[in-house]
Parts: C-alpha cells; structure tokens; sequence
C-alpha cells in the first residue's frame, strides 16, 4: 500500500490483487466498493485475479506463457494484443518454455485465425478494380469541380501567356481573404467552449496535463500563423506583387509550431521538480528545429532576392521544412494509440507534399495555382478536423495519459519517454 | 400516582430499548442485504447480460449470494465484513454459473454426488477441482488482460503478481529510477479496466 494515508482505491485494488492489504485496508475497500459500482466491478475483478493468483501452480503456467509471448515478441515496441483474441481463444495448453532458446515453441493457442481461403483472393482482386475505377471517377469528378471554381476564380488575362502575366496576381486576393477568414474562424473556435478538449485531471496525470496544454498553445500558434500569412497575401496580392520574402517568413513561422506541437509529442516535454533536466531533449529538439526554421528561412529570402548568388531554388528548401513540419506531426498522428481512421490521414500527408511544393507555385500557370490552392485549403481544414477531433473525442487525451503511464517509447528508458 | 405512572412509563420504555436497538440492528443489517444484491446484481448484469445470462438468471445469482450471506454467515453483519464475503461468493456462483452453461466436462455431475465433494480439505473433490479449473479460468483472463498492455506494465504486473516481488525488487530488476509503485497502480488500473472489457 501507499505510504500515503488518504483513500485511493487503485492502490487498495492493486493492493487487492497482489493480497497485501491490511485489515483495515480491506474493510476500507469494501466500504467503498458497498456504495460505489464501479468499484464494485473493480473489486470483483481483482477478486478474481487474486484468486486465480493463490494457487502456486497458475501462476508458475502464467509466468512460463508469459516468458513464451515475450520471446516471440522480443523487439517489438508497441505490442498490441492480437484484434479478436477472445477469452475462450487463450484456453488451452501450458507453456514449457523457461529457457532463451531460439526455438520456435509451441504456447498456448491465442489467435484461432481461419485459413486463407482462395475465393478470398478474388474478392481482393475485385476490391482491387474497384477502387481503381472509383478513385479515377472521384478524382475526375473533383477535377471537375476545382476547374469550375477555379475558372471563376481565374482573372482574365492571367493565363499562361496571356497579356497580363506577370502584372495580375494569378490567385485573386479574395482567395487568400477567404482562406484568412477560415483561418481567423477555426482560430476563434478553439477558445469557445465548442469542440472542447477533453480535460485531463491534474491529480490522475499531471505531465500529460502539462503536455496537452503545451500542445494546444502550439496548435494555436500555427493559426495565428496562418492567419497572419493569409492576410499578410491578401493586402499584399492586391497590389500585384509576386509572393515576397515576408510571405516566406510569416510561412515559415507557419511550419516552426508544428515542429513543437509534434516535439510536445515525441519528447518528455516537462520538467519535473526532482528531475528539471527531464525535458532537456525537449528544448534541444525546439532549439534546432527553430534554428534550422531561421536557416531556411534566411535562404528562402535570400533567393527571393537574389542575393549572395542564389536564385528561387533556396525556396526548396522552405518548402522542404514546411513538408516535414506537417508530415512529422501527422506521423505521430499515425499511433495507434490516436485511433485516427487510416483514410483520415491521406489528406494530411497530402497536404504536407503540397507544402513542399507550394513555394514553386508561382513558376504553375495561373489556373494551376488556383487549382492547387482550393486543394491546400481544404487539406488544412483537414488537418483541423482531426486535430479537433483527437482534442475533443479524448484520443490525444489517452495517448498522453498512455505516456505518462510509460506505455509508450522504447522499453529501456522506463519512465523517462513521457510526454 | 402520577410518579409511579411516569416511573413505570420509563421501566416499560427501559425494557423495550433492547429490542428497539435490536429492530434498528436488523433494519440495518436488511438494508446492507439489500445493497450487497444491488451491487451483485449490477455487476452480474453489466457482464453477463443480455449475452450470457437474462435477468432472471442475473437476479438467482445475485439472490444467492445473499442466501449465502444470511444462511452460512448470520454474524457478519458490518457491511464491510459482508462485502468481503459478497464478492468472494459471486465469483464462484458466477464461475459456477458458466460451468453449468457450458457443460463443462471436466466435472461430471455425479461427483455431484460424491460425499466427500463438498470437502475443501479433499484435494480430490468436485469442490476443489472446480476451484481450480476457475481459477485457471480466470488466470487466462488474467494473461490475455496483461497480453494486451505494454511490454513495460506486463513486465511490472508479472513482476508484482506473478513472480510476487516486493517494489524495491521490481525496481532492481527493470532498473528503473521512477515511482514503480505509481507505475504499478496505474498498470493494474488498465488492467482492471482490460478485465472488464473481457468479462471476467
């Protein structure tokens, strides 16, 4: 038990389990579990565990399967229980594996896979034609709509060749005035209390409480960015200038919170108060991404200007960082534990390949940059959804809870691949 | 007169407190009853219903418990001390109830029968082995809940419930520097949570 005196029934439950409480302890336990259901269920639980535990010979089998499962799995990072592995599916056959040996060894029978049956394969192979033949019609389709918004969009004269190229802005400043007010829309709805994150209790998790709001603050950050750009290209534009070095910067100040938000996710972000250096990777992580961000974008400028010898090309590079920036994120998006849809994360790592070529976007005939520019738009309105989603349906919630719980990261850094 | 009507008034109420406490003692000891059913019976219901087991079914389950409760146990009367046995009691009329359900084999009913297969002492009795063929029931349930935590909690909990190491052992062998216990707590939470998803 905890040395602590208050009541906390995960410790008398685990305390339960493992048949280490006091009387006193146990009498505790009951009383709570008398006027609580939950705990009621818990404790019948670990009821059972608890006696399954009391006989020596279940838990020698226990701890030789258990031995058999990690030498099969030995390597794996983030091991998932097999999908559908069913109560009555782990009954069966002991385990007599105590050694190391790389043997294949025969352990109890988790899984009760059919085998894969020919007529199954045909089924693929027409699932196969059928996506072919309906992502060429969707893809058709959504052509077809982009060129008719497109072309209204389109201001005459812009075309490839046509008499005003180079003095008409081929994007016409009322697009970059639509995407600023999405932008300013999506920025305000996240400080309403619609689509609310989910709240993570100080006292249960308090590094992924921590992390949430340094993650949210970095989601935000991006917007204001946005927004910033947008209506930075939307004054600018109507002047009929071609993108400018402060565009690119104000891109860049884009990209560097979407290195943070994903760095909240991948490093332990928090410093604690016996252990401050716990977050020392953290900041490294931050330092260099922004220090790369400014390279870049000193490039990005130099290039826009033609000095030091450079042409547009060191816009590459911006673009680059831009891409990754996104495609970092959206990796971490990929957890398991997020529980994001697969399909879900097309849009996001394709918006992350526009962003890498969105800085050549002037160098595309004028409908072409139209084009590209609807679709970017509606990728990042995309990437808010799901990030929305993660927030307010608790997905980013548990993943950090997970964290802190040390379920996730490599198994040699016990405690300290937390959030 | 009117002293020894007042004196006699409280004589006759001094004579009744004992049954009145004994009324109220009861009264609490019904209600305690009542609540224990409750919670067997919610409990019964959220696992076994509507799938494995119908309402009725839920409710002879539950009722048997307290029939333990009151008929083998009368003088455990604290709600604590029945809780305890509560919970003790619906897991094995739960596990018996599965048994019946799935016709088990392993026990025939004519060991039913057996005279000595009510004897706990009898390692050979029907008794002790439907215990046993119990607990490894709920022992596999046990392994497919930590089966489906991290490769870290698994190695904790086996640690802890398993192997039965003492805290500063766990935190020797996974050579870890951070609050084990904490991450002991938090597992076996997940755990439970896993367990009770499985239907234990």
């Amino acid at each position: 038990m905890s040395p602590s005196d208050r009541f906390d029934p995960d410790a008398l439950l685990l305390g339960y389990s493992a048949g280490e409480l006091t009387a006193e302890e146990r009498d505790a336990l009951f009383q709570a579990a008398a006027v609580n259901q939950d705990l009621f269920d818990q404790l019948m639980d670990a009821e059972a565990m608890r006696h399954a535990l009391s006989f020596p010979e279940q838990r020698k089998r226990a701890g030789e399967v258990l031995n058999a499962w990690e030498f099969e799995h030995a390597g794996d990072e983030e091991l998932a229980a097999p999908a559908g592995l069913s109560w009555q599916g782990i009954k069966g056959k002991t385990v007599p594996l105590q050694s190391r040996r790389p043997e294949p060894v025969n352990y109890a029978a988790l899984e009760n896979r059919a085998p894969y049956r020919t007529h199954a394969r045909f089924t693929d192979l027409f699932r196969s034609v059928l996506t072919t033949v309906a992502t060429t019609l969707l893809l058709r389709i959504c052509y077809s709509l982009l060129t008719a918004i497109g072309a209204s969009l389109l201001v005459p004269g812009a075309q490839l060749g046509g008499a005003l190229i180079g003095t008409v802005p081929p994007v016409p400043p009322i697009l970059h005035l639509v995407q600023a007010a999405i932008a300013a829309l999506l920025l305000a709805v996240q400080f309403t209390p619609f689509l609310k994150p989910q709240v993570i209790a100080e006292r249960d998790h308090p590094i992924a409480r921590k992390s949430l709001a340094q993650f949210i603050a970095g989601w935000r950050w991006a917007w204001a960015g946005w927004l910033m750009l947008y209506l930075w290209l939307w004054v600018h534009g109507g002047s009929g200038a071609q993108p400018d070095p402060i565009a690119d910067i104000l891109n860049c100040l884009t990209s560097f919170p979407l290195f943070w938000c994903f760095f909240v996710l991948d490093k332990p972000s928090i410093a604690l108060p016996g252990y401050p250096e716990r977050n020392a990777s953290f900041w490294r992580a931050i330092g260099t991404a922004w220090g790369v961000g400014a390279g870049v974008c000193l490039m990005a400028v130099a290039g826009r200007l033609h000095l030091w010898g450079l042409n547009e090309f060191g816009l590459v590079f911006l673009g680059l960082y831009d891409g990754l920036a996104i495609a970092f994120l959206v990796g971490r998006f990929d957890s398991h534990w997020m529980k994001v849809p697969r399909w879900m994360l097309v849009p996001l790592y394709g918006y992350a390949l526009i962003q890498m070529m969105w800085v050549f976007f002037f160098k595309l005939p004028p409908e072409w940059q139209i084009y590209s520019y609807l679709v970017a738009l509606l990728f990042k309105v995309c990437l808010f959804l799901v990030v929305t989603h993660l927030l307010h349906a608790g997905n980013l919630r548990r993943y950090l809870e997970a964290a802190e719980e040390g379920k996730l990261g490599p198994q040699t850094e016990a405690s300290t691949t937390v959030s | 007169m009117c002293d020894l009507f007042l004196g006699g008034l409280a004589l006759q109420w001094r004579q009744m407190l004992p049954v009145r406490m004994e009324e109220s003692e009861d009264r609490i000891y019904h209600e305690n009853l009542a609540l224990v059913r409750r919670r067997i019976l919610a409990f019964v219901l959220r696992r076994l219903a509507p799938q494995h087991a119908d309402f009725a079914q839920a409710e002879d389950i539950a009722q048997s418990c307290v029939v333990t409760l009151w008929e083998k146990y009368p003088d455990k009367r604290e709600l604590g001390e029945m809780v305890g046995i509560a919970i003790g009691a619906a897991r094995h009329k739960v596990a018996q109830f599965r048994r019946d359900r799935d016709k088990r084999p392993g026990i025939s009913d004519w060991a039913a029968d057996l005279r000595e297969f009510h004897d706990p002492q009898n390692p050979h009795s029907g008794e002790r082995i439907f215990e046993q063929v119990a607990a490894r029931e709920y022992m596999n349930a046990l392994l497919l809940g930590l089966l489906k935590l991290s490769p870290r909690c698994r190695q904790i909990l086996s640690l802890k419930l398993i192997e039965q190491r003492s805290y500063p052992e766990i935190r020797m062998v996974m050579g870890i520097s951070g609050n084990i216990y904490e991450m002991a707590k938090r597992c076996h939470k997940t755990l439970l949570r896993i367990l009770g998803g499985i239907g234990l």
